[in-house]
């Protein structure tokens, strides 16, 4: 196991021992990465924003060595693939996530699974553009990449979440 | 009086370009990309790359493949235009281009390309481009060939090239874009059936003319949330929000899972073989030191010309004047230059690659794993690769058929829709358990030794004898 596999793990059993969908662990480490996590992932961008290969590998890497489980189930409504992360081990095994505190990893971890995996994606997006790619014209970028995610409310839902996590550039 | 161009193919027979039709003026703009130079030089960049070296057989070009695509996407797009009541002549015409170049950016050996680059580039933010970005950047160039035709034809000092870049690097939320990105678009239909055909495998057939007359243009969500609690917000937040794509006649759904499997079949037994993935490993690592090397400048020790395309290409930053001028053969001349006059580690390389003297690995089932499984990683991570990182290659990769590539979720324009009676189209994994099977996806992970004697100390880490090794 390494220090990123723990990481992974960390996140799944400090959520409550569940955590749904591979884009909301992406974009859950991404922003937990921004709040002090330093678990040394390299983020590039992809389709659905920030995104690291080492989470994913430590995803595997974590199921290899029996630490993790993932299950694939689909949406009755449409059929629509989604990930399961499981993890039985005890919260008491993470004392710290990274450099993050139980306590601090916890709440920031409900507040973040409180949001649509959308949500954080686009918030992810909204940090990667205006931190990495430093474009002034974020907001137009956004919709160039994803068009149409940003509306119906959900724009606002992930400025509001970057404010509250006291990340730019609502906190800016 | 009728002009046409005819070119025969090996997957698709006759391949016909009409060049006096009022109407064809697409047709005419493909012949004259054709043969600008930056379309020519696909003749000199394999599709399959290293893959010859597994299969013979498999020296076709990413020039005959691109003019295959072309041939699928004007079968689609006349597919769609019959189905659709508000035809954009427009939309069509540059998604047809743009099926045509849309691989004009691949470097040579593709893969081992892109690998080596990213790690030469890697401190070096900004620098490093796919061959997606490439592909946009040549067709969108002021000076190179792509825009000249597309001028001469097009007019509007060929700003249909930014429209063709542009479908090429966004995500396609119409049926045009569709043709050129999407679970069924032209590239994959190209590909499937010619690198079956080339290899010679006898695995992956589609039942190619029966999906086409079952494909229909439906109307998606192109917000998925992930998971069931969510199918609530889905409905509640995105009412209107839809993609155009293809969808199949539930009819087609065996032959739907044929076509899934073939792509299976095809990742699992050539692309992901372990000799051609052993082969691009040693070009990777071959590039990665020459490109260093190059970037001494002068006085770099190196074989080849100081003139030498490749060496030219390492010596500076990224730019596409150098790019254009790369191709399989100049990799090759650098490799067999390097393995006659070279010397030290790149000469070793050299004659390697250009002899076949292959790499032997160790795979190590990653989805059901062993206990043999485990020690042999265990053995090869903590003992072998701290002190051996030159000689041990690891190699991880996604069999990710129903998946992206990033192993995250399947993008809603690459799923494959099954459009069912009085309802909504739906993911063919709600119909079909062998897609259910394959959306979970596999991965591969696999270490090759330079020195054989250390990977027989893995094959024997727990006390097996020669003949209980695998």
């Amino acid at each position: 196991m390494t220090k990123l596999d723990d990481i992974v793990v960390g996140v799944v059993a400090l959520s409550g021992g569940e955590l749904v969908g591979r884009i909301r662990l992406q974009k859950i480490v991404y922003l937990l990465e921004q709040k002090g996590l330093k678990s040394d992932a390299k983020f590039t961008y992809h389709h659905y924003g920030p995104y690291s290969e080492a989470i994913a590998d430590a995803v595997t890497d974590a199921k290899f060595w029996d630490t993790l489980e993932e299950t694939t189930e689909f949406r009755k409504l449409d059929g629509a693939p989604f990930s399961i992360f499981r993890s039985h081990r005890p919260m008491s095994d993470f004392q710290q996530l990274g450099e993050l505190s139980q306590e601090g990893a916890r709440n920031l971890l409900a507040r973040l699974n409180s949001e649509s995996s959308t949500a954080l994606e686009l918030a992810a997006t909204i940090h990667w553009l205006t931190q990495v790619e430093k474009l002034a014209d974020w907001q137009q970028e956004l919709e160039r990449r994803k068009p149409g995610k940003a509306n119906f409310g959900r724009l606002e839902k992930a400025i509001t979440l970057l404010k509250e996590l006291e990340l730019p550039p609502s906190s800016s | 009086m009728a002009h046409f161009k005819r070119i025969r193919d090996p997957v698709h027979d006759l391949i016909i370009f009409d060049l006096e039709n009022r109407d064809s003026e697409v047709d005419k703009a493909a012949w004259q990309l054709i043969n600008v130079p930056e379309f020519q030089r696909l003749r000199r960049v394999k599709q399959l790359g290293v893959s010859e070296f597994t299969f013979p057989g498999a020296t076709h070009t990413r020039f005959a493949h691109s003019i295959g695509v072309f041939h699928v996407a004007r079968k689609l797009m006349t597919i769609a235009k019959n189905q659709c009541s508000d035809w954009n002549p427009n939309k069509a015409r540059v998604a047809l281009i743009a099926a045509l170049l849309h691989d004009i950016g691949h470097g040579p050996f593709s893969h081992a390309f892109e690998i080596a680059e990213i790690d030469r580039l890697k401190d070096r933010p900004g620098l490093y481009k796919d061959h997606e970005h490439w592909t946009a950047e040549i067709i969108a160039s002021e000076r190179h060939g792509v825009r000249q035709v597309l001028k001469e034809i097009f007019g509007a000092n060929g700003a249909i090239a930014d429209d063709v870049a542009s479908l090429l690097t966004t995500d396609p939320t119409d049926i045009y874009a569709a043709v050129v990105s999407s679970s069924f678009d032209a590239d994959r239909l190209d590909y499937l059936q010619r690198d079956r055909l080339m290899t010679g495998s006898g695995a992956g057939a589609i039942d190619f003319e029966w999906l086409l007359d079952n494909l229909r243009v439906v109307q998606v969500p192109s917000v998925v949330e992930e998971g069931e609690s969510a199918v609530a917000i889905d409905r509640s937040e995105s009412p209107t929000e839809k993609i155009e794509t293809f969808a199949f006649e539930e009819k087609a759904l065996q032959a739907v899972e044929a076509f899934i499997l073939a792509r299976y079949h095809l990742y699992s037994q050539v692309y992901l073989h372990h000799a051609t993935r052993g082969m691009e490993q040693m070009i990777s690592k071959f590039l990665l030191e020459f490109a260093n090397e190059s970037a001494r400048g002068v006085v770099a020790n190196l074989a080849v010309h100081e003139d030498h395309p490749l060496r030219t290409y390492y010596a500076e930053e990224p730019n596409i004047r150098r790019y254009l001028d790369l191709d399989d053969a100049v990799v090759w001349s650098a490799i067999e230059i390097t393995a006659e006059r070279g010397n030290g580690s790149l000469k070793d390389q050299a004659k390697r690659i250009r002899d076949r003297k292959l790499m032997k690995s160790v795979a190590i089932d990653i989805q059901n794993p062993t206990a043999l499984d485990k020690a042999r990683r265990r053995f090869i991570d903590t003992k072998l690769l701290p002190k051996m990182e030159n000689s041990i290659f690891v190699d991880r990769a996604p069999l990710s058929i129903y998946k992206d590539a990033q192993r995250e979720n399947v993008k809603p324009h690459k799923r494959v829709y099954i459009r069912r009676k009085h309802d909504e189209p739906v993911d063919v994994a709600r119909l079909s358990k062998p897609v259910q099977a394959l959306a979970a996806g596999e991965e591969i992970l696999r270490y090759y030794f330079l020195d054989e004697s250390v990977r027989n100390s893995v094959l024997k880490v727990t006390g097996e004898r020669d003949d209980e090794t695998r």
